[in-house]
């Protein structure tokens, strides 16, 4: 995809470096994949070094595809600083997308303070820690920069047994709404993407515990079969990029029409 | 909190790679803008103690006019 505005180059320059966390599988390692392929130098995080090789020997410009294993939750505090050092080794930053998550599906009687904690940790708190350090001026762009967070449409159109995960997900997309309005005047925009079911290693757990036969009534809801995280890439990289310049503090459901 | 200690917590704040001085004027600062103000307002707090408004700030000219708002008792 070339830039629309301009056709004559890229969507992304090779100094414009984007942190992706959760790039090992799914939604995450699709859009590392998408931007490094349009052009962007990727800061590729997960838990896994072995599972962020793989992603990369499938990158574009392997080149430009940095890989960061870190776990997120592991030392939260520090992520800030672990931001400013991933500036101090590659260069300032233009975007940072957070795609790490963890599924969760389970009714109010199987409420669980510490599994909950874990589900607001990776999805409100170590997010939003991530994304103190991307603000932080010494570490970013300024203007041009774009941050963006996978939401859930779960956080908006609500569903049983997911009040742990959609909760969690609503309050990250309230707090990237949030920041959208802190950011705006340094020129930084924040938008979150709230896709529905989308074929990847997440999915199978929930196809798992819902069953096959509720598993193929819940996919027949979408008149555009489920998503592809490709689908999602595709998205991402518009909202990262200077095409979307004018969008910002947005929270954009795909659901191949199942709402 | 001595001068150098206020200056050292300010240019945190202001997410500044270079360094402040007492004498520097406010407005010539790239770094102050409508969001530094309002962490500088929970600094403040924070550290001083002070309840202030973002009004107060007109009052300030200087680093150390700054300075001398946030401790002044």
């Amino acid at each position: 995809m070339l830039c629309l505005q301009n056709p004559d180059r890229m969507l992304f320059s090779r100094d414009h470096r984007i942190l992706v966390t959760g790039a090992s599988s799914g939604i995450g390692r699709a859009i590392a994949l998408r931007c490094n392929a349009l052009g962007a130098t990727v800061i590729a995080n997960g838990r896994e070094e072995n599972r962020l090789r793989e992603a990369r020997e499938q990158a574009a410009n392997a080149e430009a595809f940095a890989l960061e294993a870190l776990d997120l939750t592991s030392d939260m505090e520090a992520l800030p600083k672990w931001v400013t050092r991933l500036r101090e080794r590659y260069g300032k930053l233009g975007g940072f997308v957070h795609a790490a998550g963890l599924g969760l599906t389970a009714p109010l009687l199987m409420y669980n303070l510490e599994e909950a904690g874990k589900l607001f940790d990776i999805h409100v708190h170590a997010p939003m820690l991530l994304a103190k350090g991307f603000a932080d001026r010494r570490n970013t762009i300024g203007k041009g920069a774009a941050m963006l967070f996978m939401g859930s449409s779960g956080a908006v159109i609500p569903q049983r047994a997911k009040l742990v995960y959609a909760s969690a997900k609503g309050a990250q997309i309230t707090a990237a709404r949030c920041l959208a309005k802190e950011l705006a005047p340094r020129g930084i925009r924040v938008n979150s993407i709230s896709p529905a079911l989308v074929e990847t290693p997440m999915l199978e757990g929930f196809r798992t515990m819902l069953g096959e036969e509720s598993f193929t009534a819940e996919k027949e809801q979408y008149p555009f079969g489920l998503g592809q995280p490709e689908d999602v890439a595709a998205l991402a990289c518009f909202l990262l990029s200077e095409e979307s310049r004018w969008i910002t503090g947005q929270n954009i459901i795909m659901d191949g029409g199942r709402y | 909190m001595d001068n150098a200690a206020f200056l050292a917590m300010l240019q945190e704040a202001f997410q500044r790679g270079e360094p402040l001085a007492m004498d520097m004027p406010l407005a010539e600062i790239p770094e102050w803008d409508s969001l530094t103000a309002m962490l500088t307002l929970a600094l403040a707090k924070q550290h001083f103690g002070r309840n202030l408004k973002l009004a107060d700030f007109k009052k300030t000219v200087l680093v150390k006019d700054l300075h001398a708002l946030l401790t002044e008792s």
